[in-house]
């Protein structure tokens, strides 16, 4: 009798010890499973890198959407029109680096993109040896004032807004012209390019992280 | 081996023990619920109770906390992380070209051409990008045409549904208002859909005593999810510089009252709520806006001294 009541109490004493043993393996098992699923951080938005131009709008122009655009370059010899489209439309047709006179085009759509679909990063680099020589120059005033009507009648016309790229160094020739475009209140942006001429343009969710909006 | 009593109850109770540990922090980790059916009208007495007792500022908060939010996004994919949108990589290599391509024709082209075996999700986001590019032009009529398409599809997102409103007020100008009030509704975590909201009311002439009694207090609801949504006062600041042009909108003023308060600068908004009471003359809105200001200076009159320090 003594013999069996001892058995009761040690099975009693096993039963428990199993719950507690299998209970405390479900919930270390569980734990780590909860830690590995929200280790994950939910960060708002997400942390980029700037290595591209900052080509932020001025934030006065608050349009529902963005503005048509177009990019000029400037160098010593004056302003070309930059006819970037002729370099990106070559892509459809499956050229790796389109080139034209005016520079080529190295464009990446991620495939890890996980917001919007029209995300891409695309690097021009502008042979701006080739663009100088069918610069227009703005050296005078009559030539600035001519070149900022047209930016102007373009803007109010067709809603285009300027992008200036600026050749490193060219700053010094720019100037009259910038404040020539201030003065007629006209939108534009501008950015100095890297010393090889190079830009490079991205869309993406971090163009959204403030309200400086960067576009196409 | 025989099963014995202590087996099965150690199982129950560490199945119960695991259900629970596995079930609570699941439910909380679920991803952005969807937004809660648009609010029944709200009055302007209404909601200036429910902006004294915070629960204004409560629910604009939940709103704003949204995981994977990114308020200024253009689409409701930018702003939203929506994995039941997809497209496959060599289209969507073709869709970023469209985006880069900067002449609106080669940009038409270059979309039109995706729609053709595009998944009903795929098509919609084409129809937005189309529309979006007509309103670049000035073309609100193709913008019109290419949202009645993307109206056409099922199961969007009521986040993604407030970018066809959205785009629709853009395209229609003349129910800007009702438009913009829908793409709110539809997701009240975009900032442009909220501040366009709130220029589009400063700038509606009221032709009812109702209509202004129901704008001015969706202008507030707009104002205060804003003020959780800016990163930065300097975002508000913008907004109250894009109304100034107003000044003869009770609307805007009350606006920019608010804008005052919400950016800590309590003695300036309390100022300026009794200079607006005062010069307050009769027009449609006046007893709306009045009842507004008067609440506003009363609130403001209540708050500690603590909350008033250090303003400028």
């Amino acid at each position: 009798m003594i013999t069996g009541a001892d058995t009761e109490v040690t099975d009693a004493e096993t039963g428990f010890l199993d719950v507690a043993a299998n209970a405390l393996a479900v919930i270390i098992l569980v734990t780590m499973v909860v830690l590995i699923i929200s280790g994950v951080p939910q960060v708002r938005g997400e942390v980029t890198e700037e290595t591209e131009l900052d080509l932020s709008f001025p934030p006065p122009l608050e349009t529902v959407t963005t503005p048509l655009a177009a990019y000029y370059a400037v160098t010593p010899e004056g302003v070309t029109k930059l006819d970037l489209d002729a370099m990106t439309s070559q892509v459809n047709d499956g050229v790796a680096i389109p080139e034209t006179d005016q520079g080529n085009l190295a464009v990446r759509v991620s495939r890890s993109a996980y917001r919007d679909f029209n995300e891409y990063s695309a690097e021009f680099r502008l042979n701006l040896e080739n663009i100088s020589k069918t610069a227009t120059p703005v050296d005078t005033r009559e030539q600035r004032s001519e070149f900022v009507e047209m930016i102007s009648n373009r803007f109010d016309n067709q809603g285009i807004v300027p992008t200036f790229l600026i050749q490193r160094g060219s700053a010094a020739d720019y100037a009259p012209l910038y404040w020539g475009l201030r003065k007629a209140d006209a939108v534009l942006r501008w950015a100095v390019l890297n010393p090889n001429g190079e830009i490079r343009i991205r869309h993406h969710v971090g163009s959204f992280s403030t309200r400086e909006r960067r576009w196409q | 081996m025989a099963i014995r009593r202590t087996d099965i109850i150690s199982a129950i109770v560490a199945f119960a023990i695991s259900g629970t540990c596995f079930l609570l922090p699941v439910s909380t980790l679920g991803g952005w619920e969807s937004p809660e059916p648009p609010r029944p009208q709200p009055t302007l007495k209404r909601t200036l109770e429910e902006l004294n007792d915070d629960s204004l500022d409560e629910a604009a908060d939940e709103v704003a906390k949204r995981p994977s939010l990114e308020t200024a996004g253009d689409t409701c994919l930018m702003r939203y992380r929506l994995l039941d949108f997809s497209m496959s990589q060599d289209r969507r290599e073709k869709f970023g070209i469209a985006a880069l391509l900067i002449n609106p024709r080669k940009k038409r082209a270059q979309l039109e051409g995706l729609l053709e075996g595009a998944t009903s999700y795929e098509a919609w986001r084409i129809h937005i990008a189309l529309a979006r590019l007509a309103l670049r032009t000035g073309d609100n009529s193709q913008a019109n045409r290419q949202l009645d398409k993307a109206e056409g599809f099922d199961d969007i997102p009521d986040v993604c549904r407030s970018d066809v409103a959205f785009l629709r007020a853009a395209a229609s100008p003349q129910n800007a208002v009702e438009n913009l009030l829908v793409a709110r509704a539809l997701d009240p975590g975009s900032w442009q859909a909220n501040a366009q909201l709130a220029k589009a009311i400063v700038e509606h002439r009221p032709r009812t005593t109702e209509e202004c009694d129901r704008l001015t207090s969706e202008l507030i609801v707009a104002l205060v999810q804003m003020s959780h949504l800016a990163a930065r006062d300097v975002d508000l600041g913008y907004l109250m510089r894009s109304v100034e042009q107003n000044p003869n909108s009770g609307q805007a003023a009350l606006l920019e009252g608010m804008i005052l308060e919400r950016t800590g600068q309590f003695g300036a908004a309390m100022n300026f709520y009794k200079q607006e009471l005062e010069a307050n003359s009769a027009y449609l809105c006046a007893t709306a806006i009045d009842f507004a200001l008067e609440d506003r200076i009363a609130a403001l009159s209540r708050k500690p001294l603590s909350n008033t320090l250090g303003e400028n």
